[in-house]
């Protein structure tokens, strides 16, 4: 009797063992690092809406030419589009598909790719309602990689614009970004400003006088190489020729280039500098009434930049200098859209007292 | 010292050849074998001795003994051993004796001598105590003794790495616990500088282990300061007991599986002990052991998340998580908030400054790190050297000079995890020892080699590969990289992975000559410049105990006290020590316990009590009082009231230490004073992230108490079934544990944008409680089989708000053995099968915090003995079913080990 219970304990042990084994094969896998699942966007991308809405067909004959519409496609990637519509592409001139297709590929490529910003979704309530404009660079690049033509958006009360164009509808959610509708093309810069007046022979007068104020300079002291220097955001006012002449007379100098050279060179660079504000401004962004806007002038490095007065009403666009005895300046030719900044033609030179 | 130590030998040989010299003309010698009546194998180590005397001997490995008296036949000679029955014989001649001893069970019979610093029969302990005798450790399928701990009750074991385990006993388990002690030989073996218990590294080999007994629960009042949550004694082979030639050689294959860390590697464990008496006076050991084996790989890839100190498992990899950190990567605990980066780009390049600005203002990103496997020495190694001399000065007194050294390559887990490289520990002893007192010296030298801290080695790593900062810098290259990728659209964590692919660009592969070449120049560069630790701190202690009760008869009295030293010196890489000039903490002691029948043979009262004072302390007395029920015989109930405290570590007193993630400080004043902090306050991170910054103004922090309220019971029915049962209930107060807090680098700038940060050291507000419970049995079958489980618990409750008291204890844990330790013919055959299961839990460490799996394992072993030979091969296998485990947060995955070892004269 003993024995047989011994031998039952003995079965019993063989038993728990056997049961205890079993269990073992429950131990977990030892638990490894889980990847973070960003959940895919849904919705339509922003390259799947151009390719299927029809009032984009020009649009989307422009970005397959450019070849940026697989990237608008890719509902992982990020963007926000400036899409011109077909009613917009025709106000720039560009009636169809067809004449898209005409145009060489590299400018077609500029243009497109000037419409796109990477890798963020800016809706409008970013856009900024007063100085300085945001800027934000584009899929243009002018030197790889981080140097790309950069567009300016801005908002001035409900209005906004993308440079001077504005926007006809905005904040377009897509699975891939934010489009906002410009009423027209938006021409990237392809020059410098001092490309720019150099090529317009109504502003001689002023790179002559921009070649007396930088007399004894050198380098980025030079207004002649920052206006020739792209990475920078000027807006010049720059007087036409007519408008130096007049201020030669005034001063009682001949009314030519050559006269630049009796005016000290200290009083050049003051003047030149009161023509040159140190943001990129168009039109749109300046205030409906008179506002003191600073300049580059300055007396001395410590105190605060001379102001013009500009304004902006639609109807008239003029600015102000504190010298000008209360006579603005007209703006005879607006936005000259440099890469560099814009060129706003006057009529006057203005006067920094 | 050391020197000292020499002029000690020198003194002691000296003893030796006067006591030599005497030896008496009429002396006779009786001599005789004694075997196994069942095995008729011989027996060694069997005590001989002269009944009513204290003359005696023991036979040696062949079963044979001599014994010379200074007295006339008859006498009656008294054989016993453990495991076989007490044999008499009378002696009335002078032939040589064959005696056969029966084997005899050992259950509850079994003498422990560390519960009450007084030889008891285990049954009869008045607190709780398990016991593990070499012949259990013969017949286990640990590859490492310490893995047999683990299968006691109530017991965890953190493993670091192959040749670094760390058993503890009632919570706060990890590989640096300073709770529990560890007490070698009668040297507590905790490293004085790195404040780990280092038995796993210096202990005993195992041929040289008599046994060890382990105290669950408080037992400062004996053992003093520490051993708040138990007490590991293991105790060496005495070379007059145990002689002969003996060697055990384990080849075993490790690394196995799909899931291993590494290829299939070999595991060597070779070790060698020869004891041997000359004359009846000298006897003398020699021992060592050598462990060689690729260590198991932690590879905890998982994300975490650190705040300071504390943090958590988050999802994440290296290409999903930019600011990703991993458990065991290295390297990238460097992080930094990108857009500050950025901004500093977009200052050189305005043009960009518009897109950078309306970018999330805290872009988080690390450096990229290096796995553990490529950053450590893939080697385990663990050699260990012992000696021992020992002379009997008379008759009752024993001398003994002992020294154990031990080296290795090992992996060590705190704060960080350490690659303790050529590691270095030596102890050294000298004692005298009789059957009333004893008085011991030693020594604890410390050398940390080459260890390293992986997380600040990598760190400092990666920047000598590529600097972290500057315009050129590793984070500016991201940074671009990062703009470009995110202007052409990319969605942005492809940016990221773009960005680190360019700033990695050139980066050493681990392995090649390029990255090895930097990895030792910065793991060999003390620390702050580099990884390496010079820590060679010492520890000095002496101490002595005497046993009154022959003295004063009514009641047992005993007392005992010591004096301690540390030297703590690192050149201040470890400590805020200058070279030169190290920090000396003095520490001493005093206990004395009485005990006493009340009740003859059914209540014994036992009360014991000790003093203790540091310098940096106050002093402090912890009582503790223990009553024995005998209700009737072989039936125990143990009831007991202990207190327990330990002084603050050498580290929570003096550490002065970077990280990598911030500087932890020790909590005296001193530290106060160098970092300003009291001038300069310090704020609680919580406060200050909750917006409501909170000063922590200076305070004395105090050592650490626990009162432990303890019943149990143990009983032994039918001399085969033994029960043991207890429950306990502790308070922890001033609880000692970090806190992570914070200082304004300029006192006059409350941002809190421009900080140090530092971990000090506080005592927890209020009481912190712990309660548990264990139960086990053991049941003898006939023809030796056996089978033994347990069950235990360990729970704390009360833990204070915001306090993280790591508890690091699952809530239950069992064990399952069935073994037997001979049948078949000759009794020849031998095996053992454990289950182990420990319940998951939450392990919370300064390194790392999470979950834990549950763990089930199965060790199992078959033996066969050649007794002609006097050798037993066994086959076994640890975690049988190679199921890959961690029992620590950070800690390498464990798998299953496989071998085969050869085991000569083993006893």
């Amino acid at each position: 009797m003993k024995i047989n219970i011994t031998r039952r304990i003995i079965q019993m042990g063989a038993l728990i063992f056997s049961a205890a084994t079993m269990i073992t094969s429950c131990n977990k896998e030892l638990p490894d690092a889980v990847p973070i699942v960003v959940p895919p966007p849904t919705g339509q991308s922003i390259g799947n809406l151009i390719s299927t809405d029809t009032s984009y067909s020009i649009l989307k004959a422009a970005l397959t030419k450019a070849g940026l519409l697989n990237g608008l496609l890719d509902s992982t990637a990020l963007y926000t589009v400036f899409a011109p519509n077909n009613d917009a592409f025709r106000l720039s001139g560009i009636p169809s598909a067809a004449v898209i297709n005409a145009l060489p590929t590299a400018q077609v490529a500029a243009i497109a790719s000037y419409h796109i910003i990477g890798g963020q979704a800016f809706t409008t309530s970013l856009i900024p309602t007063s100085f300085p404009n945001l800027q934000l660079p584009t899929g243009l690049v002018l030197q790889a990689p981080l140097f790309r033509m950069s567009i300016f958006p801005s908002k001035r009360g409900s209005a906004a614009w993308a440079n001077n164009i504005p926007l006809i509808a905005t904040d377009k959610q897509m699975s891939n970004g934010i489009i906002h509708n410009p009423v027209a093309l938006i021409s990237p810069p392809s020059l410098t400003i001092k490309q720019i007046a150099t090529a317009d022979t109504t502003l001689s007068y002023f790179l002559a006088a921009v070649a007396r104020a930088d007399s004894g300079q050198t380098g980025l002291g030079r207004f002649d190489s920052l206006l020739n220097y792209p990475p920078v955001n000027f807006t010049v006012f720059a007087p036409t020729n007519q408008a130096f002449r007049n201020a030669l007379i005034f001063l009682g100098l001949p009314p030519s280039p050559a006269a630049f050279n009796f005016v000290p060179v200290s009083t050049a660079r003051g003047i030149v500098a009161y023509h040159f504000m140190g943001t990129r401004a168009f039109s749109v962004n300046f205030p409906a009434t008179p506002t003191d806007l600073p300049t580059l002038l300055q007396l001395s490095p410590t105190s605060p930049p001379l102001t013009v007065k500009a304004q902006f009403t639609g109807l008239s666009f003029t600015v102000l200098g504190n010298g000008n005895f209360g006579f603005p300046s007209n703006v005879v030719q607006a936005d000259i859209h440099a890469i560099n900044g814009t060129v706003q033609k006057i009529d006057q030179v203005l006067l920094p007292q | 010292m050391k020197r000292k130590l020499s002029c000690l030998a020198i003194t002691l040989m000296a003893l030796i050849t006067t006591f030599a010299q005497a030896r008496n003309l009429n002396d006779i010698t009786i001599t005789g074998s004694v075997r196994n009546s069942t095995s008729k194998e011989v027996v060694s180590a069997v005590s001989v001795s002269v009944k009513g005397s204290n003359e005696g001997t023991f036979t040696d490995d062949n079963g044979n003994f001599k014994l010379t008296v200074n007295r006339s036949l008859p006498f009656t000679l008294v054989f016993s051993s453990i495991g076989f029955e007490t044999k008499e014989l009378e002696i009335n001649n002078l032939q040589a004796l064959q005696v056969e001893l029966i084997p005899a069970s050992t259950l509850g019979q079994e003498v422990v001598i560390s519960a009450t610093r007084t030889p008891a029969r285990i049954l009869e302990s008045p607190v709780t105590i398990e016991r593990v005798s070499s012949a259990a450790i013969r017949n286990s399928a640990a590859s490492n003794y310490y893995d047999m701990v683990s299968n006691l009750k109530g017991v965890d074991v953190v493993t670091a790495s192959l040749t670094f385990k760390t058993p503890t006993t009632r919570g706060f388990a990890s590989s640096g616990n300073t709770r529990f002690t560890q007490i070698i030989n009668g040297m507590d073996n905790q490293a004085p500088g790195l404040n780990f218990s280092v038995g796993s590294v210096i202990g005993l080999i195992e041929l040289d282990i008599d046994n060890m007994e382990l105290l669950p629960g408080a037992s400062s009042a004996l053992y003093g300061p520490g051993g708040m949550n138990g007490t590991l004694l293991i105790n060496g082979k005495n070379p007059f007991k145990y002689q002969g030639l003996s060697f055990m050689m384990k080849q075993g294959i490790m690394n196995l599986g799909q899931n291993a860390g590494r290829p299939a590697s070999p595991y060597y464990n070779w070790s060698l002990r020869w004891a041997k008496k000359i004359g009846e006076r000298f006897a003398f050991k020699i021992a060592t052991e050598l462990i060689q084996a690729k260590d198991w790989v932690a590879n905890d890839n998982r994300d975490y998340k650190r705040l300071g100190s504390t943090g958590g498992i988050v999802p994440g990899t290296r290409s999903t998580d930019p600011n990703y950190d991993g458990v065991n990567v290295y390297g990238d605990e460097t992080t930094t908030n990108l857009k500050a980066v950025l901004n500093a780009v977009g200052q050189s390049a305005p043009f960009l400054q518009g897109y950078i600005n309306t970018l999330p203002a805290n872009i988080p990103v690390s450096r990229t790190g290096y796995t553990e496997k490529d950053i450590s020495d893939p080697n385990t190694v663990n050699f260990k050297l012992t000696g021992a001399l020992h002379y009997k000065i008379g008759r009752n007194v024993e001398a003994s000079l002992s020294g154990y050294w031990g080296t290795g390559n090992t992996l060590y887990t705190g704060s960080n995890r350490y690659s303790l490289k050529n590691l270095k520990m030596g102890q050294y002893k000298l004692e005298f020892a009789s059957k009333n007192w004893f008085l011991r010296a030693y020594t604890t030298q410390e050398n940390s080699g080459e260890s390293y801290n992986l997380t600040v080695a990598t760190q400092i790593l990666n920047e000598g590969w590529k600097p972290s900062g500057g315009s050129t810098g590793w984070y500016s290259q991201y940074a671009q990289a990062y703009l470009a990728a995110k202007m052409a659209g990319r969605p942005d964590l492809e940016a990221h992975n773009t960005a680190r692919a360019a700033a990695d660009q050139g980066r050493p592969l681990p392995g090649s000559p390029r990255f090895q070449q930097l990895l030792d120049s910065v793991r060999l560069l003390p620390i702050p410049n580099g990884g390496l630790f010079l820590d060679r701190t010492n520890l000095y202690m002496v101490e002595g105990q005497y046993n009154l009760t022959d003295a004063i008869k009514f009641v047992e009295v005993l007392i005992g006290g010591n004096w301690k030293k540390y030297v703590l010196n690192s050149q201040g890489t470890l400590f805020a020590d200058k070279p030169g000039s190290p920090i000396g903490i003095n520490e001493y002691g005093a206990y004395m316990q009485v005990s006493k029948f009340i009740v003859p043979e059914i209540l014994k009262i036992t009360a014991s009590g000790r003093y203790d004072k540091n310098a940096n302390f106050t002093g402090r007395f912890t009582p503790r009082i223990t009553a024995l029920i005998k209700p009737a015989k072989d039936h125990n109930i143990r009831l007991s009231y202990q207190t327990a405290y330990r002084f603050p570590s050498t580290q929570q007193q003096w550490i002065d230490l970077n990280v990598g993630t911030g500087r932890l400080l020790g909590g005296v004043k001193e530290l106060w004073d160098k970092y300003n902090m009291i001038e300069n306050p310090i704020y609680s991170v919580e406060s200050v992230q909750a917006g409501n910054p909170e000063v922590i103004p200076y305070f004395a922090f105090k050592p650490e108490s626990v009162v432990s309220y303890e019943i149990g019971y143990k009983s032994l029915i039918a001399r085969k079934f033994l029960i043991d049962a207890y429950f306990y209930y502790s308070e922890y107060q001033n609880f000692l544990s970090r806190r992570d807090v914070i200082q304004n680098k300029d006192p006059n700038d409350l941002t809190f944008t421009n900080i140090n940060g530092y971990s000090i050291v506080v005592n927890a507000p209020g009481k912190v409680k712990a309660h548990g419970w264990g139960l086990s049995l053991d049941y003898l079958l006939r023809g030796n089989f056996s089978i033994s489980g347990n069950i235990s618990s360990d729970e704390l409750s009360d833990e204070p708000a915001g306090f993280r008291a790591e508890f690091n204890t699952p809530k239950y844990r069992t064990n399952l053995t069935f073994a037997n330790s001979g049948f078949g013919h000759n009794q020849r055959v031998g095996f053992a099968v454990t289950w182990r299961w420990q319940d998951s839990f939450f392990y919370d460490l300064d390194f790392a915090s999470g979950d834990l799996p549950a763990i089930h394992t199965v060790d199992a072993q078959i033996s066969y003995k050649f007794p002609a030979i006097k050798s037993v091969v066994k086959l076994a296998g640890n975690n049988l079913l190679n199921q890959y485990y961690r029992n620590a947060m950070g800690n390498p995955q464990v798998g299953g080990l496989y071998y085969v070892s050869f085991a000569y004269n083993v006893f």
